[in-house]
């Protein structure tokens, strides 16, 4: 069979995309009903993990600073939302935007003196964020329920009666929901000035300043954006899991976000999705073998995708993809130059480009 | 007042060892230009190898030494495999592979030797002295005295042979340092070696006093980087005053400030870093280096 | 026999042809000028000298190839390269950097003899020993970069546009000193240069290079008399 190319933005290449999102549609809808309790909420556990990946990559993918912190934006979150629903009779739901909110004004916080400077100083201190973390939530005790940590009863989080939905189907679609608008949103903030801003940041300071663009200024955003996600998915987290302890939140588990953002692949959104399935399904199966392995299996995955495969699991998609049907983009006209032959009633052809 | 000076010489024992971690991230950023986050899980996996060598039947001291050995070997090996690949790539890309260190030392110590604590045999004896009130064990003036010998033998290292000044350069300007025939390539290997090898003696040296077990270096790894920043990255006695005045400072403020208490003295290095970074990013004894173009 | 004799030399960035083949050959004790305007591929060439790029062809050095040795490999056969803009290491002092300049010399007293040599040549040097090399001016660091590389006591030296940047009474002290050094200490020289006026002056061959290509090559009088060469390099 000879391969075919598509040109993105052609009619074939949209009725492709849109056939493919389709059915993905359907077997995302489809799966809980298919598939046991367990693994819906194994599933459910991987979107959550996901939001959490994605809060990541817009920081380190697309400004090229990395965050350790990440593992106490999500605990930030997950405690925030649990002290609410326990100790203060909140409806859950409404912790959530509390809890956004409370982990971007820490993310905004954090990252007023970190990112004025350059290298690997947000790195050294969101990493003691991290590590400060667990033991800040031993010591306000009272607040937090200390070692012993703090639980909601499950009673709370049923799904409501006039749904027909087993609680774990509800919590999935719950988090499927959050998962959809945060997406949507990550690829709008990508695709907005300011995303493009950063880009241009993170490939070469110098002309961004030049662009009339504060580099420390949008760079404090943006982590604090990231840090919101992060603090939506320990939210979400809280719901599924209905436990919070300090040693759900280590240093460890910033790593191992940071290890799903490589797997899945840098400054990609999709990528995030097989980041949070791989932090959900890789311990799964490793630590039947051995309780340390699943760390060791992350550790050297890290490794082995930066040497190997630094674009992660969307550069190995792009390349499989590749050997069934070349994507290319369309070539660009310059303006006023004639259009290309193909290219015959001119409203088939759709703005590829949107004007800053 | 007696208390006080216990406090002090209390704070310098904890000090010293965040100063002996703290200088061989100095020393990997000396001779390298790298910041190694994966310096303290490296460290505690010696440590665990000469446990492992004293359970097999060895002297500590002995059980030490090859250890350290094996360290010097396993970081020069881990210099030519994994990082030399993505040594000219961005900083990024070396940070998470550091990380991906960080990450596989951890759990791969827990796999092997379990995550139950273990009491580390002691290197020094251990009698107390008795000064009126004020008590300090031997084991924490020897302590000292390895860490005042080894920034000590570090710094002339770094100031006085041929190979300290090859370290530097290397660190520095590798264009340049090829181009006076230095073999760059050895040269970082030797200084992954080297930083490996004073990891493995920081962990031993430590792992008596804060007992064995794959997190033990996670509360110690923020104090030594504050130790780092604070003292100037490519300053060997930057680095171990600062961490001895970071050990003091925690010590006399979580007796004396009742907020703080033992849980929150882990705020008094995060508050360092952050006053540094904003004031003197280049440490207190680093250097600024005026660039004119 | 020539010192360095270049035959053939073909030298590319990924696919991209900059060296199309060219020869030369430059004699021992002599100093020998290569003109040629912004991207002719000087700076491949002498990189191509020193092993800093993939090339093909034929690098005759002393009775060795060097075509296929790193450059840690040339440099210990004494070739020195100061390359274009700063070829020190900014964070040294001055002593620093002519210590690292005689890093693969075993000889501790012929060193030091040298390092008094290069404060006798340059005495500018001397008073700033200690200061980092990055605080120095624009001359002075040019300066610190050639007593850097004379440091290993080379057989040739590479200058990468030695002038380049510098105020116009410095470049003609730059190239005195230059001079000077060939006649006192007998040092062969590959001189690379837009500034073709003084390179000439102090040069016994010399070369033109064009897109990768040698197009004029002679003694400097006769190459400076060239019509094409005068037009384009000499200004007039
Ligand atoms: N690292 C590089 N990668 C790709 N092309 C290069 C690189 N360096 C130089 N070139 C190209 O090679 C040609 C010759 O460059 P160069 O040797 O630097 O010229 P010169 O020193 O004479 O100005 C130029 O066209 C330049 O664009
Ligand atoms: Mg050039």
């Amino acid at each position: 069979m000879a391969k075919k190319t598509l040109v993105r933005g052609t009619p074939a290449h949209r009725s492709a995309v849109l056939a493919l999102s389709l059915l993905g549609a359907v077997v995302v809808v489809a799966a809980p009903f298919v598939f046991s309790g367990f693994r819906t909420f194994q599933f459910t556990m991987a979107m959550v993990w996901a939001i959490a990946v994605l809060g990541l990559n817009l920081l380190t993918g697309y400004s090229g600073q990395i965050s350790l912190g990440h593992s106490a934006f999500f605990g930030i979150g997950a405690y925030t939302s649990v002290i609410l629903i326990v100790d203060h009779d909140v409806p859950y739901l409404l912790t959530l935007p509390v809890a956004a909110l409370v982990c971007f004004i820490a993310g905004f916080l954090i990252g007023i003196p970190a990112l004025r400077l350059q290298g690997l100083y947000l790195a050294l201190m969101t990493l003691g964020f991290a590590i400060a973390f667990p033991p800040l939530v031993r010591r306000f005790e009272s607040f937090t329920g200390g070692v012993q940590g703090k639980s909601i009863r499950s009673s709370v989080m049923a799904a409501p009666d006039w749904m027909p939905l087993s609680n774990d189907q509800y919590l999935y679609f719950l988090v499927l929901v959050v998962v959809v608008v945060l997406f949507t949103l990550a690829r709008f903030l990508v695709r907005s000035r300011v995303g493009r801003a950063l880009t241009a940041l993170r490939d070469n300071e110098i002309p961004a300043t030049t662009m009339g663009i504060y580099p420390a200024r949008y760079k404090t955003l943006v982590f604090a954006v990231s840090a919101m996600y992060a603090g939506i998915a320990g939210v979400l987290y809280a719901y599924v899991i209905r436990f919070v302890a300090p040693t759900s939140f280590l240093l460890t588990l910033a790593i191992i976000l940071l290890a799903a953002m490589v797997v899945g692949g840098l400054a990609t959104v999709a990528g995030a999705i097989f980041g949070g399935i791989f932090i959900q399904f890789v311990p799964f199966y490793a630590e039947e073998i051995n309780q340390g392995l699943s760390e060791f299996v992350f550790g050297s995955i890290i490794i082995a995708v930066m040497l190997l495969m630094p674009g992660g699991f969307m550069e190995g998609f792009r390349r499989i993809r590749n050997l069934v049907v070349n994507v290319a983009d369309p070539p660009v006209v310059p303006p006023g130059a004639a259009p290309p032959p193909s290219a015959t009633a001119a409203d088939e052809v759709p703005a590829t480009t949107t004007a800053g | 007042m007696e208390r006080f000076i216990q406090l002090v010489f209390d704070g310098i024992a904890t000090g010293s060892i965040y100063s002996l971690v703290a200088l061989a991230i100095v020393l990997i950023y000396r001779s390298t230009g790298l910041k190694n986050l994966a310096q303290g899980e490296m460290a505690m996996f010696s440590a665990f190898v000469a446990w492992q060598f004293h359970a097999w039947g060895l002297g500590i001291w002995l059980a030490a030494v090859l250890a350290i050995i094996a360290s010097f070997i396993g970081g020069m090996a881990l210099q030519r495999v994994i990082i030399r690949p993505v040594q000219d790539k961005s900083l990024l890309t070396v940070v998470i592979v550091t990380l991906g260190l960080f990450l596989a030392f951890n759990s791969l110590a827990g796999g092997i030797w379990g995550y139950i604590i273990k009491a580390f045999p002691p290197l020094f004896p251990s009698n107390v002295i008795s000064m009126g009130a004020v008590r300090v064990p031997v084991a924490n003036i020897g302590v000292f005295m390895v860490l005042v010998v080894l920034a000590g033998g570090l710094a002339m290292m770094f100031k006085f042979t041929k190979i300290g000044l090859a370290m530097r350069a290397v660190a520095y300007n590798m264009e340049t340092s090829k181009l006076v025939g230095i073999r760059v390539n050895n040269v970082l290997m030797l200084g992954w070696g080297l930083a490996c090898a004073l990891g493995a003696a920081a962990g031993i040296f430590v792992a008596p006093k804060l007992f064995l077990d794959p997190f033990m270096m996670f509360g110690v790894l923020i104090y030594a980087i504050a130790a780092a920043a604070f003292g100037g990255l490519d300053s060997p006695f930057g680095a171990v005053l600062a961490g001895l005045i970071i050990g003091v400072v925690e010590n006399l403020a979580g007796s004396y400030i009742g907020f703080i208490g033992s849980d929150l003295k882990i705020l008094v290095p995060l508050f360092l870093i952050v006053v540094t970074l904003l004031f003197r990013p280049q440490g207190l004894l680093g250097h600024k280096y005026v660039v004119r173009v | 026999m020539s010192l360095l004799t270049v035959e053939n030399l073909v030298a590319s960035y990924g696919a991209v042809r900059v060296l199309h083949g060219i020869d030369f050959a430059v004699e021992e004790g002599q100093v020998a000028v290569v003109l040629g305007a912004n991207g002719a591929g000087k700076t491949t060439t002498l990189r191509a000298l020193s092993g800093m790029v993939s090339c093909k062809g034929s690098i005759r050095f002393d009775g060795t190839e060097l075509i296929g040795r790193s450059t840690e490999d040339i440099v210990r056969r004494r070739v020195a390269h100061v390359p274009q803009g700063r070829g020190t290491i900014s964070q040294f002092t001055v002593d620093e950097n002519l210590q690292v300049g005689a890093y693969i010399r075993k000889d501790r007293d012929g060193v030091r003899d040298d390092m008094e040599r290069m404060f006798r040549l340059f005495p500018r040097l001397q008073e700033r020993r200690s200061q980092a090399a990055g605080s120095l001016s624009g001359g002075e660091q040019q300066m610190l970069a050639i007593a850097r590389a004379l440091m290993m006591s080379p057989k040739l030296v590479l200058f990468d546009e030695p002038s380049l940047g510098l105020a116009p009474l410095i470049v003609r002290d730059l190239f005195d000193t230059l001079r000077q050094i060939n006649t006192e200490l007998g040092v062969t020289m590959l001189i690379v240069e837009q500034n073709a006026q003084l390179a000439l002056e102090i040069a016994q061959q010399a070369f033109v290079l064009e897109t990768g290509e040698i197009v004029a090559s002679g003694d400097p009088e006769s190459v400076g008399k060239d019509d094409a060469v005068r037009r384009a390099y000499l200004g007039h």
